[in-house]
């Protein structure tokens, strides 16, 4: 039966009904994360190259942000995700979109795509940095070639599966190819999209990180290993844990764009 | 007679066979010397047993398939493909899960190129009609089948088409449901009296709708006779207790009773 409509709020995923409630739960559960560590830290795991109690990691990273460190490593990684992560989307999609298309595109194409999304493209790191330098270039080839991939098969996905009935009742009104596509087809595809761009992120970023361990000049990547190499765990953490917040707004961002442009969907 | 069957919103179907290929596959006679002329405002419904060809006929009537032999004749003009002089309605609602209910009933009227904002004024005086107004702005998920069926009733009215080709509507609905929506069919009908064809398998949902009903035969599909249903209208659902209204089912039944036996290999 009918429901009144109300628009979801944009953490509700978290289980609450209400911002408020959404946001109160997401401040108990980091709560109970952080409590967690500092007890293991102190009482459990005797490590301390291992693990380091928050507030010492809290120190680290406001040296880091307090001498300017932090800030030219977060606008590097920023830089190689902005210029990668838009051309991994927009690439993905327009070859999703051929592969929708062409049967025998892709026929031909599914092997190759199939093995490449398998790969652990990360492999390939070390290469792209001798071949392309220690600057941004070699990082953004190796956060398309991550990102890529879920983008390719969503698209394909998406454009593919919209229901044969709706396609038939937009002819029926006689709706052309483009419009069959435009009114049917790609408002189907577009929750496909969407988590494809999700797993693409997550991609993304472990492929950023990765790309600057073997070589970089800046970088969260390049900061985690240096501080490793001279045993400073409580600055490694304080990186990892900023990694962990960017993934996690990422996240909520991108379910606030789903429920913006997938409105219909069932919550 | 000839003016009528040129006049808008008539329908001659002259001699018409269908017969299918399908691949490695001998060839299936799905139609065959199929005669039927609709009157422009009259409302005929088409029952016959499975594999009889009752869909095919309203695809052929739309456009959608084309006739192996024979021509199709829509206001005098030879039918070569779907046109919005006529809109048809399939039985499951298809509406536009994306689309807001005002935007589904506003589809057709969009696709033809008018602007957004007046296809919606448009749209909104039929959902006035099917009695949906109040729900303009919800999504088709959030209405019961029975509403989401009347939405899909009013996406076709709004195109204004001379002919409406109704292929099972209201099978998907459960049998309350069906009887009410026919009496609303009906009384939605009577205020523009479109010419209606409309497919069904209930042959009570036929005789009460019909001012002819069409028996098809089954393979291969053929008119084995056009029944006259001459009760005055307005129809109330109580004409369906009358034990006229009983012969007349009785009697369509009988012509059909034996194809379903043979179907089912009784």
């Amino acid at each position: 039966m009918a429901t009144t409509s109300r628009r979801a709020a944009p953490l509700s995923w978290l289980g609450g009904a209400t911002r408020g409630a959404s946001i109160t739960r997401l401040a108990l559960s980091l709560s109970l994360f952080l409590v967690v560590w500092q007890l293991s830290a102190e009482y459990l795991i005797d490590n301390r190259l291992l693990v380091v109690p928050v507030d010492e990691v809290a120190v680290a990273l406001y040296n880091e942000i307090a001498s300017g460190e932090f800030a030219r490593h977060f606008g590097t990684t920023l830089l190689e995700l902005a210029i990668a992560f838009p051309v991994a989307v927009g690439g993905g999609f327009v070859i999703g979109a051929i592969l929708a298309g062409s049967k025998p595109v892709r026929q031909t194409m599914d092997p190759i795509l199939t093995a490449m999304y398998s790969l652990p493209i990360v492999a390939l790191a070390p290469l792209f940095t001798a071949g392309l330098g220690f600057g941004v270039a070699s990082k953004v080839a190796v956060v398309v070639l991550m990102a890529i991939f879920p983008i390719i098969t969503n698209t394909d996905a998406g454009l593919r599966s919209a229901e044969p009935a709706l396609i038939e009742t937009a002819r029926s009104y006689g709706a052309g190819r483009l419009q069959v596509l435009r009114t049917v087809t790609l408002p189907h595809s577009v929750p496909f999209i969407v988590s494809g761009i999700r797993v693409a992120f997550a991609r993304a970023l472990v492929g950023v990180i990765v790309a600057e361990f073997f070589g970089a000049i800046a970088g969260f990547g390049f900061a985690i290993a240096a501080a490793a190499q001279s045993y400073q765990t409580a600055r490694l953490l304080g990186y990892v844990v900023v990694l962990g917040v960017i993934g996690l707004i990422a996240s909520i961002g991108l379910t606030a764009l789903e429920k913006r442009l997938a409105p219909w969907k069932e919550d | 007679m000839a003016t009528t069957q040129t006049a808008p919103g008539s329908i001659v179907v002259s001699d018409v066979g269908l017969t299918f290929t399908p691949p490695r596959r001998d060839p299936v006679v799905a139609l065959e010397g199929v005669d039927l002329t609709v009157s422009p405002g009259e409302f005929v419904c088409v029952v016959g047993a499975s594999g009889s060809g009752k869909s095919t006929l309203l695809r052929l009537i739309d456009g959608m398939l084309e006739p192996s032999s024979g021509t199709i004749t829509a206001g005098g003009e030879t039918v070569s493909g779907p046109s919005p002089d006529r809109a048809m309605v399939f039985q499951t609602d298809n509406l536009m899960p994306w689309s807001t209910v005002i935007d589904n009933v506003a589809y057709g009227l969009v696709l033809g190129g008018m602007k957004r904002s007046k296809a919606r004024q448009l749209a909104a005086v039929q959902l006035e009609r099917v009695g949906l107004a109040d729900f303009a702005r919800q999504y088709p998920r959030q209405l019961s089948g029975g509403m989401r069926q009347r939405v899909n009733i009013a996406r076709a009215l709004a195109v204004d088409p001379q002919v409406l080709l109704l292929d099972e509507p209201f099978a998907a609905l459960d049998a309350q449901t069906r009887e009410i929506m026919s009496a609303e069919l009906l009384r939605i009908w009577s205020s523009d009296r479109k010419t209606v064809v409309f497919i069904t398998h209930q042959i009570d949902e036929a005789v009460y709708l019909a001012d002819r009903v069409v028996v098809l035969s089954a393979r291969p599909g053929t008119v084995r006779e056009i029944v006259e249903v001459d009760f005055e209208r307005p129809r109330d659902l109580s004409l369906k207790r009358t034990p006229e209204f009983g012969h007349i089912v009785d009697h369509i039944w009988s012509l059909i009773e034996d194809e379903v036996r043979g179907s089912l290999g009784l």
